[in-house]
């Protein structure tokens, strides 16, 4: 592996949860970065560099993105779908991490395109496990998209036809 | 008068008409032409018989005379020919003719010996006593038969000239001693003639035939009108029409027909070539009688003849009628019985006309009753005349009326029952549809609720798990960093895990509180009650006195406020919470203010609670009112409060909503709720 810095986008409203797992990842040393926000539109604020992220110079593409599916404002979902319909944004990995193990959401973040569908676990060692898994599958295992290798840097990917 | 009366009036006059008419015709055609397979022939064949019969006499009369007069000119040439006189004469005239060819003397002097000789003044004297004796005979002349010079004749002036027919001479030769008749033209004059001729010869010869000692030959010239007179005038008097003629084996007439060509031209004799079947038929040597055409194309009946001449030499004779001549009385005749039988059919038609009349008087009568029974007229009856089998008829249709009649008015009152009964049991029908209708609506209805109860349930199951779930995994991850933290010393963040553990506990409780409250809504109730909506505004605003004075929001409360019915506990969490949320979200607001009053909308009256705080975007305005849905992570709440205020007023009938123009320009949350009846204000 190479040393440039690994960025992860966390979104996630429960504050607790988000502790247990930037905690999680820096314990087992996953990533240089994680960037939490707590809403839907917060999320695709940062995403795609509008409203307070608008002027952040400092603002990564990320890497692989964590996302809740019940969130206030924006929906989970809304935010997949907005993710996936984005040229720019489609290729980022999207690993839905929730406590819904409904049918509907599956579906839902599935059809969405979704990369990955994780359930939080409720024990203790297995949510840790489970992060420390993710982050090594995401960020060390699976091979990243050629022309965007290069965190941070919005190099266009000629679209396939 | 009624159209089967007169279909049979007609039908019987017609068939009459018919009948007759076949009959007298059957009878004209079998008069006419005969019983087939049967002797009889009828007119026509009679007719034609007769006729062939006599043209067939004609002909034979025709072909005898004509035979015998031939037979005649044959003898005057022989006996001339074979006369002493002549015989003596013409060696003497010869020696003539040949002495003058030797002394080359002219024609003329040759002419004037003959003339002048003893011998040429009695061979032209015994040829004068035959032409005078007959008076058939246009010429008479002997000429020499090596030369063909003429040496004697009744016509002096060719005498010393050369035969005109040079094969006469031929003939005569070869046929010596014998007679031969010939059919021929002059050259000169062009006038069609008969010659008959025969040798002179110097003495009996050994044979027929043999010309060594032919000398001489006489020739008789027979006139045309004297040729023709013997048979034109031998007529049997058949008809206008009759006529005969005779062809040679060329099929040339021989003599001037009765009547001109179809080109109004008269044929010419030993020209104009007779191309029909008789002709054709008698020159070929044959003899009968036929149905054909003539000369003019007109048909006609013909018999014909053969005439022989010399052997393999004859000649054809006809004699015939117009067919239109002789089957015209027949025509006539036919036509005339065909225009009585007409007058005869008419009369017979009209007669039985009027007997199917008088016939079809009843029947019509009796139709027209049936008629008028079939359009619902059961008590018309038919007139009966007589008591023949219409008479009878009338009398059984009738009594057939009669019964019909009864068993009608039968019917109608066993219809008229069924029909009482039918409409009964349509209107019960009528009900039960009804009902069922009902029944069916009111089941629909219920299922519909359910499903949408069902929905609702299932819905909130999930999102109490989810939710329920959410401080559990927050629990039991504390806990795992409590142990931890706890074992390697660190107390800043046990304290911190505890925190979070206690927090997400403390959060549970409230949830479990929270949503136990939210399914006693509707559940459970207390009796509905009229609440002044004032004194439930103020008692809230005391229970939040401490939040209002916190965040120093002015509370602008209407004076007149209605009187709300419903349960009391309830309407007053619902202004609670409305009042309660207004003051959390009021941001940064400077000059935080909340205004709660009463406006009309239609027929509604319409609570409202407004405020000048962070407002709602308007895409969230139907989200605030979902379970567990916070627009905002930093405040605190179960995200139950505003579901449960949603549930209370749709339980109580009422409906609720937010009027905000989005973020920083506060917002508006309107209610409506049943008030209390006799009070309404206005």
């Amino acid at each position: 592996m190479n040393g440039e810095p690994l960025v992860i986008l966390l979104v996630e409203d429960n504050p607790d949860h988000a502790e247990l797992i930037v905690r999680s990842f820096e314990e087992h040393r996953v990533a240089n970065k994680i960037i939490h926000v707590s809403d839907g539109e917060a999320a695709l604020d940062y995403l795609f560099h509008r409203g307070e992220y608008a002027d952040d110079q400092s603002v990564a593409r990320p890497h692989v993105i964590l996302l809740d599916l019940r969130l206030p404002k924006i929906d989970g979902l809304e935010v997949l779908k907005e993710i996936k319909a984005a040229p720019e944004l489609r290729r980022i990995p999207v690993v839905a991490l929730t406590t819904s193990e409904s049918e509907r959401d599956m579906m839902g973040a599935y059809n969405r395109h979704v990369n990955s569908y994780l359930v939080k676990p409720v024990d203790f060692e297995k949510f840790g496990k489970l992060m420390d898994d993710l982050g090594f599958y995401w960020l060390a295992w699976n091979r990243k998209p050629p022309c965007d290798a290069s965190a941070g840097s919005p190099q266009e990917c000629p679209e396939e036809a | 008068m009624s159209p089967p009366s007169l279909n049979l009036r007609s039908k019987m006059a017609l068939s009459f008409g018919v009948l007759c008419a076949a009959t007298l015709i059957l009878v004209s055609l079998l008069r006419t032409f005969g019983l087939p397979w049967t002797s009889d022939q009828g007119s026509y064949g009679e007719q034609q018989a007769l006729v062939a019969r006599k043209l067939g006499l004609l002909a034979d009369v025709n072909k005898q005379r004509l035979r015998l007069w031939l037979a005649e000119r044959e003898s005057d040439v022989s006996a001339l020919a074979h006369s002493d006189t002549a015989v003596s004469s013409t060696k003497e005239l010869l020696e003539i003719v040949r002495r003058d060819a030797v002394t080359g003397r002219t024609k003329a002097q040759l002419r004037a010996d003959l003339m002048e000789h003893q011998s040429g003044k009695a061979l032209r004297e015994g040829m004068r006593a035959v032409f005078d004796a007959h008076k058939v005979y246009w010429k008479i002349q002997a000429a020499d038969a090596l030369q063909g010079i003429v040496i004697a004749s009744t016509d002096e002036r060719e005498i010393g000239d050369q035969v005109a027919l040079h094969h006469l001479l031929n003939t005569a030769k070869e046929r010596a001693g014998e007679a031969s008749v010939i059919a021929a033209k002059s050259p000169v004059t062009g006038k069609s003639y008969v010659a008959i001729s025969c040798a002179v010869l110097d003495q009996a010869p050994p044979e027929v035939g043999d010309s060594t000692n032919v000398i001489g030959v006489v020739i008789m010239y027979v006139k045309e009108d004297q040729f023709v007179r013997p048979h034109y005038y031998a007529g049997g008097g058949i008809a206008r029409s009759e006529d005969v003629y005779l062809v040679n084996q060329d099929l040339r007439i021989l003599t001037t027909p009765k009547f001109p060509l179809p080109d109004g031209s008269q044929a010419i004799p030993l020209e104009y070539r007779m191309d029909n079947e008789p002709a054709k038929l008698a020159a070929q040597g044959k003899e009968g009688i036929i149905m054909s055409e003539d000369y003019r194309g007109v048909p006609v009946l013909a018999a014909y003849r053969y005439i022989r001449i010399a052997s393999g030499y004859g000649w054809g004779l006809v004699v015939k009628v117009d067919q239109d001549e002789i089957f015209s009385p027949i025509w006539r005749r036919l036509i005339h019985a065909s225009l009585i039988s007409l007058l005869g059919v008419i009369a017979a038609s009209l007669i039985a006309a009027v007997i199917a009349g008088r016939i079809a008087r009843p029947i019509r009568d009796l139709s027209r009753t049936a008629l008028e029974v079939e359009e619902g007229n059961l008590n018309a009856r038919a007139r009966v005349v007589g008591s023949d089998e219409v008479g009878n008829l009338a009398l059984t249709f009738n009594s057939m009326i009669e019964r019909v009649g009864n068993w009608h008015r039968e019917l109608e009152e066993q219809v008229k029952n069924r029909t009482l009964r039918l409409t009964e049991l349509n209107e019960e029908l009528i009900k039960e549809i009804a009902e069922r209708t009902r029944s069916e609506r009111e089941r629909e209805h219920l299922i519909s609720e359910l499903e949408s109860k069902n929905a609702e349930l299932e819905r909130f199951t999930y999102t109490v798990s989810h939710d329920l779930k959410s401080p559990l995994i927050t629990i039991k991850g504390f806990l795992g960093y409590l142990e931890r933290d706890a074992a390697s010393g660190n107390l800043e963040r046990v304290s911190n895990d505890s925190a979070r553990i206690r927090g997400a506990v403390e959060k549970m409780g409230r949830l479990l509180d929270e949503l136990l409250e939210l399914s006693r809504i509707g559940r459970i109730m207390n009796p509905p009650q009229d609440v002044p909506l004032a004194k439930l505004v103020r008692e809230a605003k005391e229970t939040l006195a401490g939040r209002i004075s916190e965040r120093g929001v002015i509370l602008d409360i209407a004076d007149e406020l209605p009187v709300l019915h419903g349960d009391a506990a309830r309407i007053r969490e619902v202004v609670e919470n409305l009042l309660d949320n207004a003051v959390k979200f009021m941001g940064n607001q400077a000059n935080p203010r909340v205004e709660i009053g009463v406006r009309r909308a239609g027929n509604e009256t319409v609570i409202y609670v407004k405020d000048n705080g962070t407002g709602i975007d308007p895409r969230y305005h139907d989200k605030v009112f979902g379970l567990f849905e916070r627009l905002e992570q930093s405040t605190e709440g179960t995200g139950i409060g505003l579901a449960i205020v949603k549930r209370i007023v749709e339980v109580h009938g009422g409906r609720i909503w937010i009027e905000s123009e989005g973020v920083g320009h506060g917002s508006v949350f309107c209610f409506t709720f049943p008030q209390s009846k006799p009070n309404t204000s206005g």
